[in-house]
C-alpha cells in the first residue's frame, strides 16, 4: 500500500460507513459536475452547429424543462459510469467515499444505473443517512449499497476474484476483465 | 492689435527667394524656419547667471533663518512685559522675508537645474558633432583581428565526445526514478490539502450522527463498521455470470 493516512482518526474509519455531510458534499460536487457538463455540451453542440450552418456563433439558453431534463440525464449516467466502474465519482473521489455492495464487493453496472437513477430523481432519500443507525439512505436500502470512507486507490489494491471463482478465473489467460 | 495682419509675421514681408532666373530651378524655396526665441533655451551664460542666483537666494535664506533664530532667542531670553511688542513686529517681518526667500530660493534653483540640463545636452551634441565616427571606424583592424582569429583551430581543440564521456548520463538516469517523482509530486501538497478536508468533513459526519443520536435517545453507538470490507484488502471485482 502507497497511500499514506497521517491522521489516526482517518486511519481508523476507513472502511467504515460514511455520514451524511460527506455524503452530502460528494452528491453536490457531482450535481455541479453534471450541470458543468450540459453547460459544455450545449456550448460545445452550438458552437460546432453556428460554425457550419450559421454566420455568427451564439450560445442560446435553451428553455428550463430541457435543461433540467437534460442535467438529470447527464447526472444519470456520470454517477453510474462512476459506480459501476469503480464505485467512485469525482465529488466521492474529492471526499474520499466509495459504493460498494452490502457485502463490500464492487457494484453491477445494472444496479450501479438504478442506484444513479433513484440518487438524482429522489435526492431526499439522502437525508435518511443521518437518522439511520447504519447511515444508510433510501437508496442503499433498495439497492442493498454501503458507502464507505475509501481514501486508498484502487490501483495500490491487488484485484483478485471472489473465492468460489478463483479456479475458473487462472484458466483464460490475460487480463481477467469484468 | 492695432497693426492689420495683413502680413503672416513668421512667413516674414518680404520673401528671400528672388523671382525664378533662367536656368535655375523653378520651384521656390521655401523660407527657412523661424529660429525659436533664444530667451527659451538657456546658454552657458545662462547657467552661470542662474547658478550665481541660486547663491546668493541661498545666502538670503540663510541671513533670514538666522534672524529668525535671533527672534526666538530674544524671546527666550527677554522678559515678555518688555519685549513682546517689538518682538512680534520683527518677527513677523522675518517670517515674511524667510518665505520670500524659500520661494526665490527654490525658484532659482530649478531654473538653474533647468539651464545645466539644456547646456549639457548642447555640450553632449556639440562633442559628438565633432567625433569623425566613420574615421574612427574606419581605424579599427577588424579584418586584421579577424584573420587572426582561427576558429577551426579553436573548435579542433574542443573535444566533444570527451565531455560527453565525462557525464555520467546512466548513473543520472539510473539515480532518476521517474515513477517516484510522479508520485510524490501528485500525493504531495494537493494530496495533504484534501486529506485535511477530508478529515473536518469527517468530524462534521461523526458530529452531525452524535447530535441525532441524542436527540433520538439512542443507547447504541451506530452500527458503522461493514463486515467483509477492507481498504487494504485485495480489490474483488466480481464476474458478470456471477451478479
Amino acid at each position: 500500500m502507497s497511500r499514506v493516512i497521517r491522521n489516526e482518526r482517518a486511519r481508523e474509519l476507513q472502511g467504515q460507513r460514511a455520514g451524511i455531510v460527506s455524503r452530502g458534499l460528494a452528491f453536490a460536487a457531482d450535481v455541479g459536475i453534471a450541470f458543468a457538463l450540459y453547460l459544455l455540451l450545449v456550448a460545445g453542440v452550438n458552437f460546432l452547429w453556428d460554425l457550419f450552418f450559421s454566420d455568427k456563433v451564439e450560445i442560446p439558453t435553451p428553455p428550463g424543462w430541457v435543461s433540467g431534463l437534460a442535467i438529470f440525464w447527464i447526472l444519470v449516467i456520470y454517477l453510474a459510469l462512476g459506480w459501476g466502474s469503480t464505485g467512485r465519482t469525482i465529488g466521492k473521489q474529492l471526499l474520499g467515499l466509495r459504493v460498494v455492495r452490502a457485502d463490500g464487493h464492487s457494484l453491477a453496472p445494472r444496479v450501479a444505473f438504478v442506484r444513479a437513477f433513484f440518487c438524482a430523481a429522489f435526492y431526499p432519500g439522502l437525508l435518511l443517512a443521518v437518522l439511520d443507525r447504519r447511515n444508510r439512505s433510501v437508496q442503499d436500502v433498495v439497492c442493498k449499497t454501503v458507502v464507505v470512507y475509501d481514501w486508498i486507490p484502487e490501483a495500490a489494491r491487488p484485484r483478485v476474484f471472489p473465492r468460489g471463482y478463483q479456479k475458473q478465473a487462472a484458466e483464460p489467460s490475460g487480463q481477467p476483465g469484468a | 492689435m492695432s497693426r492689420p495682419p495683413e502680413v503672416p509675421p513668421d512667413l516674414g514681408a518680404p520673401s528671400p527667394v528672388p523671382a525664378a532666373e533662367p536656368g535655375r530651378d523653378l520651384v521656390p524655396v521655401p523660407p527657412p524656419p523661424a529660429p525659436a526665441p533664444p530667451a527659451l533655451v538657456p546658454s552657458v551664460f545662462d547657467l552661470v547667471a542662474r547658478s550665481a542666483k541660486v547663491g546668493v537666494d541661498a545666502a538670503g535664506l540663510l541671513a533670514t533663518e538666522m534672524a529668525d533664530a535671533g527672534v526666538r532667542v530674544a524671546r527666550a531670553v527677554l522678559p515678555p512685559a518688555v519685549a513682546k511688542g517689538p518682538l512680534d513686529a520683527v518677527g513677523g517681518q522675518v517670517d515674511r522675508r524667510r518665505s520670500e526667500a524659500r520661494r526665490r530660493e527654490t525658484l532659482s534653483r530649478d531654473e538653474a537645474a533647468a539651464a545645466m540640463h539644456t547646456v549639457i545636452g548642447q555640450v553632449v551634441e556639440v562633442v559628438l558633432d565633432q567625433i569623425d565616427m566613420e574615421a574612427l571606424i574606419d581605424r579599427i583592424p577588424i579584418e586584421h583581428v579577424i584573420d587572426k582569429v582561427d576558429v577551426d583551430a579553436i573548435a579542433a581543440k574542443i573535444d566533444i565526445d570527451a565531455i560527453i564521456d565525462r557525464v555520467p548520463i546512466e548513473e543520472v538516469v539510473a539515480d532518476l526514478d521517474i515513477g517516484a517523482i510522479v508520485r510524490d509530486s501528485t500525493t504531495g501538497l494537493a494530496g495533504e490539502t484534501v486529506d485535511a478536508v477530508r478529515v473536518q468533513v469527517m468530524g462534521l459526519d461523526l458530529l452531525a450522527a452524535r447530535i441525532v443520536d441524542q436527540v433520538l435517545r439512542r443507547k447504541q453507538p451506530r452500527d458503522l463498521v461493514l463486515e467483509g470490507y477492507d481498504v487494504t484488502g485485495p480489490e474483488i471485482r466480481v464476474p458478470r455470470e456471477m451478479r
